[in-house]
């Protein structure tokens, strides 16, 4: 039997293509609308939005993974710091709540490494946060120096704007998005963004049709009734193909302490219940 | 002469819980491998740890060792 993708491979001048959009994603930077928070700063005189992200970006970490999705795997992940949204649990907090964390973006370097890990057997290469939508100009640039045929995965909160999405319209093979609330309330109480499930909704549905899809969503402990089950709902009902990886492994990091229900790892019987509704809602799961 | 401490190249980070289970962050395909090791019948993990195994390596492995069970 011979499969077919519904998705055309990406171009074969996608270097030249992302140089291009690079120097239009640095353009915006003057007035940035990168996420949606939409603050319109000018990034490039030193003023700074709510991510609190500069002109220049700075990687924390560049390395060979396994962690992610089995298809992905091994993956050279490439991880800018910074985030648009301030999530009480990330893993990385450090690093995802300060733009300034890690060490200045080598591109060259990291294109050298990159090419070296697929020469051993990495099957994709990611680019993720923190998250790199704010620092659009610079995973541009480090698309323009990829290898054509390397397959890329955009690592995303799917909180981009309308114009990132724009800029990033064919060039990777899979967007894996995370979608982590199933409600507006927990949105803002958890990561300090409101509109948080139209603008994912939004990019979801965008992305299903740009490139392979991949949705995340993070079990958190006492938030499977009012999380988890409404984003399954979504899927299924708007997204009923889309591959869904739940993960289960919550641990209570950075912040969690504040949040009374976010200071332990999520309880076994929650969890089935998680699969119960995922299996009755016959998601496409994937590990 | 630099006097700063170097970063690490890898980094995973693990959480161990009183009930011993194990958590992991950032899983480089060496932890993986190691993870395997120390508990060898959890599938997960080692599926994730035989993505390492070298050129060499896989050479001398039966045919379909690394069949991903998720694909269709």
């Amino acid at each position: 039997m011979v499969m077919t993708s519904v998705f055309p491979p990406v171009l074969s001048s996608r270097r030249k293509l992302a140089a291009e959009r690079a120097a239009a994603a640095r353009q915006a930077l003057m007035n940035c609308h990168l996420c949606a928070h939409r603050c319109g700063v000018n990034r490039l005189a030193g003023e700074h939005g709510l991510c609190h992200a500069g002109a220049t970006a700075r990687i924390f970490s560049a390395q060979v993974e396994v962690s992610d999705e089995l298809e992905l795997i091994p993956t050279f992940a490439i991880a800018l710091s910074g985030c648009d949204l301030r999530c009480a649990f990330c893993i990385t907090g450090l690093q995802s709540w300060n733009a300034g964390a890690g060490e200045l973006l080598d591109v060259s370097l990291l294109a050298r490494r990159a090419e070296e890990a697929l020469e051993k057997g990495a099957r994709t290469i990611m680019i993720l946060g923190g998250e790199p939508t704010i620092h659009l100009p610079a995973a541009l640039q480090i698309v323009s120096v990829l290898p054509n045929d390397a397959r890329l995965v955009w690592k995303t909160n799917a909180h981009g704007s309308a114009p990132s999405r724009e800029l990033l319209t064919g060039l990777f093979d899979v967007w894996l998005a995370d979608y982590k609330f199933g409600n507006d309330d927990c949105a803002q109480r958890l990561a300090r963004v409101s509109n948080y499930n139209e603008v994912v909704r939004e990019n979801l549905l965008w992305a299903a049709g740009d490139s392979e899809l991949i949705v995340r969503h993070l079990l958190m402990p006492g938030h499977v009734e009012c999380c988890w089950q409404p984003v399954a709902e979504w899927l299924s009902a708007e997204l009923p193909e889309v591959k869904v990886n739940l993960r289960a492994g919550f641990w209570p990091a950075w912040q969690s302490a504040r949040h009374a229900e976010l200071r332990d790892c999520v309880p076994r019987a929650e969890a089935a219940r998680a699969w119960d509704i995922a299996r009755e809602l016959e998601l496409n799961l994937v590990e | 002469m630099n006097s700063e401490p170097t970063k690490p190249d890898l980094m995973s980070e693990l959480l161990i819980m009183p009930d011993g289970k194990i958590y992991a962050h950032n899983l480089t395909p060496e932890m993986a491998a190691v993870l395997s090791e120390l508990n060898p019948s959890d599938e997960t993990i080692k599926q994730r740890a035989i993505t390492h195994v070298d050129a060499e390596t896989k050479k001398l492995l039966p045919a379909g060792w690394d069949s991903n069970p998720s694909q269709p």
